[in-house]
Formats: structure tokens, C-alpha cells, sequence
């Protein structure tokens, strides 16, 4: 009995897999077609704009596997158009000192915020709160005249210095950290470790996977990021990926899906590399991705 | 604790393997952003100027017929 239950939730689980795997088994598949057959079944999405009333009678041609297996997206992307690969660096060249900004500064606010006793230090805190809970939109305004200010615009650190001083890894790691007992500190204190010798020695390797899990969320928000670039960045040459992907119905249909896919590779093999601390370090700190 | 071990030695390969894949994707990146244009040149037809010469076009035509119904 047990096992036929047992098969029965592996039958469901394996459709429910499927049906979520299934975009990128597409998107796969699909990036190894010829440039005239993505046209063809796909060419009605380029017309959305101009013919809205007689594309809503009609439905693009999904297909799973292509007629002939070509790596002409892949030699288009790589090879003959430079403008994907530069958009593919741009991208990196904002997230990297993002991630790695945001998590050195957040690390050390967090343990400011949870392992030191100063005044107003909860109403700080909660300040901190105030401006994450706010929608972007709302801080747009704000953020664009103070990079205006400071002469940031169309400069990549218009987005890279609101990344680095977000306040959602101070809250994360804040609520890692105070799971971690403070006589570890009082211990430390004891033998005469100064607060970056017991954040170095001490804090660091055990939020090792709220620090993982706070990688991973940052990497998929910033990379992903479409406004900020979009308003901050006014040539075109200086705009991440995800910038072009966003865009992808209003032409050079030929290159989506191959873009899709380089677009995809570092996300999955950051997610697959930090996977086991990511499901430990948001099960800890109870948010959820 | 003997499979403890045999976990941890797994996800370390795992993680290496990870590591390889993310390397060689990089480095093909790095590669095609250097020598895109190069590989892009190889490509292409080459082509020659030549000096213009004076001198009649040849208008011979040539042509071969087959009837697929013929007998042989």
C-alpha cells in the first residue's frame, strides 16, 4: 500500500516537475533552431505592437523540437553581433561589486545591529526596515535627483552604489545573527578580541550560509534588474542583459532564445554551487526567496 | 559518521565540478569577447581589386537537353 502511495506522489511530483522544467526545455530546444524557423513560429510576436486586433486571433507556434539543429543563434550571439557579449559583461560588472558590496557592508551593519548595545539602535533599525519595505517606484524620485547630484548618470555606480547600501542584507543577516548566542562574544571579549577580530573569527564562518543565501537572492534581483538601468542608463551600450531580454518582441527574435540561454548559465551554476547553504541559510533565518 | 564523510566528499566533487563548469563558461566568454572579431573575419569572402581592361564580353552560350520520357 505504501509503495503505490509512494508511486503515486512520485507520478504527481514528476508532472508538476515537468511542467516547471518545461520553459527551460524549451527554451533549450528552441535555442537550437535556425534564425527562419524562430521567425516562423515565433515571427507574430514582432508584430505585436503594429497588428494588436489581429494578433489576439492568432497564437504562436509552440514548438519543442526544431526541424533542423543549428548553432547559428549561438555564432550570432558569440561571433558576429559583439553588442550581446557586452551587454552580458555589463551585467556581470554590476552584479559582482553589488553582491560583494552589499554583503561586506550588510555582514557588518547586521552585527551592529544584533551583537552591540548602543542607543536607539531598534529605532535605527527600524528605519533601515521602512526604506526596504518601500516599493521601488516610490524611492525613483529620490534616487535619481541625488545620482543626478553626484554627476552618476549614465554611470554604472548610479546602480551600483543604491545596490551596494540596500538595506534587505542587513535585515537578513541581522536575523541570522541573532540565533548566535552572545556569550560567544562575551568569550571572545574575555580574551581580548576587538569587534573585527570576533566578527572575522567568530561571526563570519557561522552566517556562512545566511551569507550564501543572501548571494543567491541578490544575484537573481540584481540580475534581473530592468527599471533601474532602463532610467539610469541612457546609452544603450552600457545596459545589462536583461535590458535587451525585456525587450525581446520588438525584434532580433533570431537571438532570443540563445540570449535566454547565456543569460540563464551563471544563475543556475551559482544557484547549483551554494544550493546546500541557500536551503539551509533561508530555512535559519526564516524569509523566504 | 564513515557516510557523513562520503556526503561531504560528494558534495565537494559536486561543487568542483561547478566550479570547472563555471570556469570554461566564463572562459568562452572571455575568449569570443576577444576574438569575436577575428573569428568573425575568417569568415568572410575575401575579395580582390582588379584593374578595369578594355575587351569584348564572350556571349557564348551553352546548353544541354535531356527528356526525361526519351527511350535510351
Amino acid at each position: 500500500m505504501r509503495r503505490i502511495q509512494k508511486s503515486v506522489m512520485t507520478a504527481i511530483m514528476a508532472v508538476f516537475a515537468g511542467l516547471i522544467l518545461s520553459p527551460i526545455v524549451i527554451t533549450f530546444t528552441n535555442s537550437i533552431m535556425t534564425e527562419q524557423e524562430i521567425e516562423m513560429n515565433y515571427g507574430l510576436i514582432g508584430h505585436v505592437g503594429s497588428a494588436v486586433s489581429a494578433s489576439a486571433q492568432q497564437f504562436v507556434n509552440l514548438k519543442l523540437l526544431p526541424d533542423l539543429v543549428s548553432i547559428e543563434q549561438y555564432s550570432m550571439l558569440l561571433i558576429q553581433n559583439s553588442k550581446y557579449i557586452a551587454m552580458f559583461w555589463n551585467s556581470v560588472f554590476m552584479v559582482v561589486p553589488i553582491i560583494a558590496g552589499q554583503t561586506l557592508v550588510a555582514a557588518l551593519a547586521a552585527y551592529a545591529f544584533s551583537k552591540l548595545r548602543f542607543r536607539g539602535r531598534e529605532l535605527l533599525f527600524l528605519v533601515y526596515l521602512f526604506t526596504m519595505l518601500m516599493p521601488y517606484q516610490v524611492t525613483l524620485v529620490p534616487n535619481y535627483m541625488m545620482a543626478d547630484q553626484l554627476g552618476l548618470l549614465n554611470h554604472p555606480s548610479s546602480i551600483i552604489l543604491p545596490g551596494i547600501f540596500a538595506a534587505f542584507g542587513v535585515f537578513m543577516l541581522r536575523q541570522f545573527m541573532m540565533h548566535i548566542p552572545y556569550d560567544y562574544i562575551e568569550a571572545a571579549k574575555i580574551d581580548g578580541a576587538g569587534h573585527l577580530r570576533i566578527f572575522w573569527s567568530i561571526i563570519a564562518p557561522l552566517i556562512k550560509p545566511g551569507i550564501a543565501g543572501l548571494v543567491i537572492l541578490l544575484f537573481v534581483d540584481y540580475w534581473n534588474m530592468v527599471e533601474q538601468p532602463l532610467i539610469f542608463l541612457d546609452d544603450a551600450l552600457k545596459q545589462p542583459l536583461s535590458v535587451y531580454l525585456s525587450s525581446i518582441n520588438k525584434g532580433a527574435l533570431g537571438v532570443a532564445f540563445a540570449a535566454s540561454m547565456l543569460y540563464m548559465a551563471p544563475m543556475v551554476l551559482l544557484f547549483l554551487y551554494v544550493e546546500p547553504y541557500f536551503i539551509e541559510g533561508v530555512q535559519l533565518s526564516g524569509i523566504k526567496g | 559518521m564513515g557516510s557523513e564523510g562520503q556526503v561531504a566528499a560528494t558534495e565537494k566533487k559536486r561543487q568542483r565540478t561547478i566550479v570547472i563548469l563555471f570556469g570554461l563558461f566564463i572562459g568562452l566568454l572571455m575568449f569570443c569577447t576577444l576574438f569575436s572579431n577575428t573569428l568573425e573575419s575568417l569568415t568572410l569572402p575575401k575579395v580582390v581589386t582588379e584593374k578595369a581592361l578594355l575587351g569584348s564580353l564572350d556571349y557564348k552560350l551553352e546548353a544541354v537537353v535531356s527528356c526525361g520520357l526519351c527511350p535510351k
